[in-house]
C-alpha cells in the first residue's frame, strides 16, 4: 500500500480553529489526523504541504521510519509547527493501520488496559458562584472530576495579595457547593513566572483537596517545576507545552512532575505518546492527556488512554455540545464521566466535509496578556 | 478471543546442559502463540510460574497485552525475580505472536513498522588460546560478520596472577586483530566476573591498543551506582544490562550514567513489551540497544522483530546454535553477510516442534559449575 496524498483542512469551530488532515492511499483507505492549532495555523498547514512529498509513495505501515525520516531531515529541533504537523500525520497513519488490520488503534498499541476512559470536565464561570453552579450541573450529568483556573481572568491587573484571597474564595465556594468527594484540579496555565508566587498560591489552595495543580511554573525552565515539587503537598501536573521523548525525559529525570499531560496533537502523536507514557511509567508517573482542541484529539486521547497502564484521566471540555462536534461524523459523548472504548477500526472518527466547508477558519489569536503597568504577561 | 491454556515445554539439551524452556499459549479460536523462557538454571521453577500466571490469564483476551502483563506483574506483588520474570517474558512473547497472527501482520508492524531493511548481527566467538580465538574470528568474518564479541580473558584467568591475565588478554585481542584486521568491530564481555572496578580499568587500558568496540558488563550488576562511577573513567563504550529486570532497573542504570549500549534480555526482562519500553527510555537518553541473546532460535526471532522496528538499535547478538536448539523449532533465521533478514510474519513467524520435547524430556537443572579463586574462595561466573 502506498500513500498518495495528504489533504489539509482548516475549520472554524465557533471559537477558534481546528486543523485536520486526511492521508490517502492507493487502496482507498484514508487516515484522519489533527494538528494542534497553535495560533499561526497557516504555518502548520504550510509545513504539512511541504512535508507531503516525503510521505507520498511510501508504505503507511512504516510509521517509526516515516516519522523519524521526516524529523531527521528537518535537522534543527522541531518547534510547535513541526511537532504539530508530525503528530497529525502519525495519528492518520495509525488510523490507516487500524483500518487495514480491522481493529481499533488501541489494539495495535498493546491492547486495551481498561474498559472505559475517565474524563475531567472543565468548569467555567466569571464568579465563584457561577463556577460552583457549573460544577453542580455537570455532576447532574454524571461527571465526577473537574478543572478550573484558581484565579479570575483579570488577576494580572490585581495586587497579588488580592489574587490569593480571591483564589481562596473561588476554591472554597466550589468545594462548599460540591463537597470534598468530586475530584477537583486547577490550571495555572504557565502564567506565573515566579516560583515564590506559585508556592504562595499552592499554599492557599492545597487545603481544598486538589487532584492536581497544573502548570504552576513556566515550561521553558524545568528546574522551576522541580523546585516547586520539592515542597508541594499536592500533585504537580504539567507537560502540554513539551514535545517528544527528550523534553519529557528531562522533566521526569528532574523529578519535576507527578502527572504528565502530553497533547497528542503536538507531542508527536500516538507512537511518541506511547514512548513518553512508558518512560513516565518507569518513573511512577501517570498520564493525563491535554485535550482542548478538535474531536480527533479526543479520539486520540481515548485510544492512548486505553492502551497504557499508567493513565490517570483525560481532559474534556464538553465538546459534544459545541459546534466543533459538527465537524466530525461520529458522536462521542461521555457517559457517567467516562468514554466508552470505540470498537470501529482505526481511530473510529471521520471528518464531515460538508460541515468543514461550511465553517471557514476564523481570525483567531490568543490576544495579549498584560500586567497593571502594561508590561506583557503570560497567557 | 480468550486464552484457554498456557503450557510450558522443557527439554534438556545434553550437548550444552542447558534446558530449552518454551511456552505455548492457546486460545479458543485455535490461534496460538510461542515464546522462550530464559534458562536461569533451576529451570523446573519455570513451569510452576507459567502455571501460576496461567491461572490468572485463562479467559483473558490475549490481545490485551499491556493489561495481561500488568495482571501478572502486579499480581505477584513482590519483585518477581529471575524465574518468574523469565516465565512472564515468554508469555508476553506468545501474546504478541497471537496478536500478529490474529491481525495477519508481523509483530514488528505492530511496533510501528520496520525502520531498516536488514538487521546487523554480531557473533560470539570463542577460544581458549589466542590462536583458537583468532581462528574463530577469521571463520566468522569470512561468513560476512563485521562485528564480533569475545571474552577478554582466558578461561583459567582466576588462577593466574592478574598481570599475567592482562598480558594474556592483550595477546588474545592482538591475535584477533591480526586475523581480521582493523575494520571489524570487536567487543569484549567480562561477564560480570570482575569484582573490583579498578581492575576493569586496567584491563580496558590494555585492550585500548587494539581499539575495542565496547567492554561488556565489566563489573557486577547489583550496584548500578558503581557502574556509573566506572563509566566516567572508561576509555571505550560500556555495554551492559542483560542481568537487569524490567524498565525500572534499566532506567536506574541509565540515570546512574552506567551505560552506553543497553543489552536487555527479552527472555528475562519482561518480554517484548518491556523490551520496547526500555528501547524508548534508551532513545530518550540518546542510547542504543544491542539485545543480549545467548538463547535459542525462538528468542532470536523475538529480538529481530524488536530490532526491525527500533530506531536506536545497534546490533543483534548471535551465536552458534546446537543441534537440539535447531531441532526445537520449525526453522532458524541466520545472518547472511553479517545481517539478519527481516523476520516474516504473521506473528513472530516461528513455531515449536513439540515432538522434540517428548523425545528429549527434561533431565536435570542446569548448573553453571563452581568458580573458585586459588585460595578456594568463591569467585563469580
Amino acid at each position: 500500500m502506498e500513500i498518495t496524498k495528504i489533504n489539509t483542512y482548516h475549520a472554524g469551530d465557533g471559537r477558534r480553529n481546528n486543523i485536520f488532515i486526511e492521508v490517502e492511499t492507493d487502496e482507498g483507505i484514508t487516515g484522519t489526523g489533527e494538528a494542534y492549532s497553535i495560533g499561526p495555523d497557516k504555518s502548520v498547514i504550510s509545513m504539512l504541504e511541504e512535508m507531503e512529498s516525503w510521505f507520498v509513495g511510501q508504505d503507511p505501515s512504516r510509521i517509526e521510519w516515516l516519522i523519524r525520516r521526516a524529523k531527521n531531515t528537518m535537522r534543527f529541533p522541531l518547534g510547535q509547527v513541526g511537532w504539530s504537523a508530525i503528530s497529525a500525520i502519525d495519528i492518520a497513519l495509525w488510523d490507516i493501520s487500524g483500518k487495514v488490520a480491522g481493529v481499533p488503534v488501541y489494539v495495535l498499541l498493546g491492547g486495551k488496559t481498561r474498559d472505559k476512559v475517565r474524563v475531567y470536565h472543565a468548569i467555567y464561570g466569571d464568579s465563584p458562584h457561577r463556577l460552583a453552579e457549573n460544577a453542580l450541573q455537570l455532576i447532574e450529568e454524571g461527571y465526577s472530576a473537574f478543572k478550573t483556573s484558581p484565579v479570575p481572568s483579570n488577576w494580572r491587573k490585581l495586587p497579588w495579595r488580592e489574587v490569593l484571597h480571591v483564589a481562596d474564595e473561588r476554591m472554597r465556594t466550589i468545594r462548599d457547593a460540591i463537597g470534598d468527594s468530586p475530584d477537583l484540579a486547577v490550571d495555572v496555565h504557565v502564567a506565573i513566572r515566579e516560583t515564590s508566587q506559585a508556592l504562595e498560591l499552592a499554599k492557599v489552595i492545597t487545603p481544598y483537596k486538589l487532584m492536581f495543580i497544573e502548570e504552576p511554573a513556566r515550561a521553558e525552565f524545568i528546574e522551576s517545576s522541580a523546585e516547586l515539587r520539592k515542597t508541594f503537598r499536592v500533585a504537580l501536573a504539567t507537560g502540554e507545552n513539551l514535545y517528544g521523548v527528550h523534553r519529557f525525559t528531562e522533566l521526569l529525570n528532574a523529578d519535576a512532575v507527578d502527572i504528565i499531560q502530553p497533547d497528542l496533537l503536538c507531542c508527536g502523536g500516538f507512537l511518541e505518546a506511547k514512548k513518553i507514557a512508558a518512560i513516565a511509567e518507569a518513573h511512577y508517573v501517570t498520564v493525563a492527556p491535554h485535550n482542548p482542541l478538535g474531536l480527533i484529539s479526543t479520539a486520540a486521547g481515548v485510544h492512548h488512554a486505553a492502551s497504557i497502564n499508567n493513565f490517570a484521566i483525560l481532559e474534556w471540555h464538553g465538546d459534544d455540545k459545541k459546534r466543533k462536534s459538527e465537524l466530525i461524523n461520529e458522536s462521542w459523548v461521555p457517559k457517567d464521566g467516562y468514554f466508552e472504548l470505540p470498537t470501529d477500526p482505526g481511530i473510529g472518527m471521520t471528518l464531515n466535509h460538508d460541515a468543514i466547508n461550511a465553517n471557514p477558519p476564523l481570525n483567531w489569536d490568543r490576544g495579549f496578556a498584560s500586567y497593571s503597568d502594561g508590561s506583557p504577561g503570560f497567557l | 478471543m480468550k486464552i484457554t491454556e498456557i503450557k510450558c515445554l522443557v527439554s534438556t539439551d545434553e550437548s550444552s546442559g542447558h534446558n530449552l524452556v518454551y511456552v505455548k499459549t492457546l486460545t479458543d479460536e485455535g490461534i496460538y502463540g510461542v515464546g522462550e523462557v530464559y534458562h536461569v538454571g533451576p529451570d523446573m521453577a519455570s513451569p510452576y510460574w507459567v502455571q501460576y500466571f496461567e491461572e490468572q490469564l485463562i479467559g483473558q483476551n490475549p490481545m490485551e497485552i499491556e493489561r495481561n502483563w500488568a495482571l501478572c506483574y502486579q499480581g505477584a506483588r513482590f519483585p518477581i525475580g529471575s524465574s518468574g520474570l523469565a516465565a512472564l517474558s515468554a508469555i508476553d512473547q506468545t501474546l504478541w505472536d497471537i496478536t500478529g497472527k490474529a491481525l495477519d501482520k508481523p509483530v514488528y508492524e505492530l511496533f510501528g513498522g520496520e525502520v531498516r531493511d536488514k538487521i546487523r548481527g554480531y557473533f560470539d566467538i570463542h577460544g581458549d588460546t589466542p590462536d583458537q580465538l583468532a581462528e574463530d574470528a577469521r571463520i566468522n568474518v569470512a561468513k560476512g560478520f563485521t562485528a564480533l564479541k569475545a571474552s577478554p580473558l582466558p578461561p583459567q584467568w582466576r588462577d593466574m596472577r592478574w598481570n599475567d591475565a592482562l598480558a594474556d588478554a592483550r595477546e588474545r585481542f592482538k591475535a584477533v586483530r591480526g586475523a581480521v584486521g582493523d575494520y571489524i568491530d570487536v567487543g569484549f564481555d567480562a561477564h560480570a566476573a570482575i569484582f573490583e572496578p579498578i581492575r576493569v580499568l586496567e584491563l580496558t587500558d590494555v585492550m585500548m591498543e587494539f581499539d575495542p568496540w565496547f567492554m561488556e558488563e565489566p563489573i557486577r550488576m547489583e550496584n548500578r551506582h558503581e557502574m556509573g562511577e566506572l563509566r566516567k573513567k572508561m576509555p571505550c563504550a560500556l555495554a551492559t544490562g542483560e542481568c537487569l529486570y524490567t524498565k525500572f532497573e534499566l532506567l536506574e542504570l541509565i540515570r546512574e550514567g552506567g551505560v552506553d549500549i543497553l543489552q536487555p534480555e527479552v527472555c528475562i526482562v519482561g518480554g517484548l513489551t518491556e523490551m520496547r519500553k526500555i528501547a524508548f527510555i534508551a532513545e530518550a537518553h540518546d542510547l542504543v540497544i544491542a539485545p543480549h541473546n545467548p538463547m535459542g532460535p525462538l528468542a532470536t526471532v523475538s529480538n529481530l522483530h524488536l530490532d526491525a522496528s527500533t530506531s536506536n538499535f545497534l546490533a543483534q547478538e548471535s551465536r552458534k546454535l546446537t543441534t537440539a536448539e535447531i531441532s526445537s523449532v520449525t526453522h532458524i533465521t541466520e545472518a547472511v553477510d553479517g545481517y539478519f533478514p527481516l523476520p516474516e510474519g504473521p506473528g513472530l513467524g516461528i513455531d515449536i516442534v513439540e515432538e522434540r520435547f517428548k523425545e528429549f524430556p527434561y533431565k536435570s537443572p542446569f548448573h553453571r559449575g563452581d568458580r573458585v579463586n586459588p585460595d578456594n574462595s568463591i569467585a563469580y561466573i
